[in-house]
């Protein structure tokens, strides 16, 4: 600051006016980068939070304040602050929760599948393992039982699994892919049945299950 | 299909199949043809296979079935 103020409520004497003009001149350009300096860094602080808000890179905010816009905004192409207005997208929160809410609802439509009464073990059983060329169990094999047979082994629960599996479930086809691996390789102990080591794997074939 | 059998647990009368059940899987019969070669309803056949493939498949099954191995072999 120059050495001497000057009160507002009294004229100054004429002769100093031009001194006073440069007074207010220089003051007037410290405040303002002194203000500069502060809006930038609340405007950076502004800028890291809405940043952690939805993971926009800062460095798209920065850009105004380091003169290397590439934005088509006119005013991003000018020199001085300019302000992000832009807020956190609703849109795309909205787009997210939604996604969210499909996918646990796909799994929820899944696990009724998987961990139902009659699941993919059954249609397996039905189906005697065939596997059509597409990878899907043949659902052809389900027409062969008698009306009795079908009720007992509730056919039609198994063809609303096939559609489930149709629907390129990983698990059901890695466990119809096990089944008919280990097909021919399992050996009974009728000693122990209600024990679980009723169940002997040759060992080239416990490889095969992961 | 045979309809002696008098339990819808895989109690006893399922118990004198079960090695001939898991035999006919195992040369890959099919479940029709297993429940005309053995008097046990259709349903338990299924069911017994099921507890069998659900015990190889599910967690634990190979580290089971290794364990098996490396002290019944």
């Amino acid at each position: 600051m120059l050495g001497k103020t000057f009160r507002q409520d009294c004229d100054p004497p004429p002769d100093e006016l031009p001194y006073l003009f440069l007074t207010l001149v220089c003051e007037a350009v410290q405040l303002r980068s002194r203000i500069k300096a502060r809006v930038a860094g609340l405007l950076e602080k502004h800028i890291a939070f809405v940043h952690s808000l939805n993971f926009r890179p800062a460095v798209e905010f920065l850009s105004p304040l380091c003169g290397t816009s590439k934005s088509s905004n006119p005013g991003a192409d000018r020199s001085g602050l300019f302000f992000d207005s832009r807020r956190p997208n609703p849109s795309a929160k909205s787009a997210a929760l939604v996604r969210r809410k499909t996918v646990a609802e796909k799994q929820t439509r899944d696990d009724s599948f998987h961990e139902s009464e009659s699941d993919i073990y059954d249609l397996y059983n039905a189906c005697n393992g065939i596997v059509r060329e597409d990878g899907l169990l043949d659902i052809r094999e389900l027409n062969d039982f008698t009306p009795e047979e079908a009720v007992a082994l509730n056919v039609a629960r198994l063809k609303e699994i096939w559609t489930h599996t149709a629907t390129g479930c990983s698990r059901c086809a890695q466990i119809v892919k096990i089944l008919n691996s280990i097909r021919g390789t399992l050996k009974a102990d009728i000693k122990d049945p209600s024990n679980d080591q009723i169940i002997l794997l040759d060992e080239n074939v416990s490889d095969l299950i992961s | 299909m045979a309809n002696n059998s008098d339990n819808n647990d895989g109690g006893p009368i399922i118990g004198l199949y079960r090695k001939q059940i898991i035999e006919a899987w195992n040369q890959r019969k099919s479940l029709k043809q297993i429940a005309k070669e053995i008097p046990v309803p259709i349903q338990e056949i299924n069911k017994y296979l099921k507890e069998i493939e659900k015990a190889v498949i599910q967690p634990g099954g190979k580290s089971h079935a290794r364990k098996d191995i490396s002290t019944r072999l």
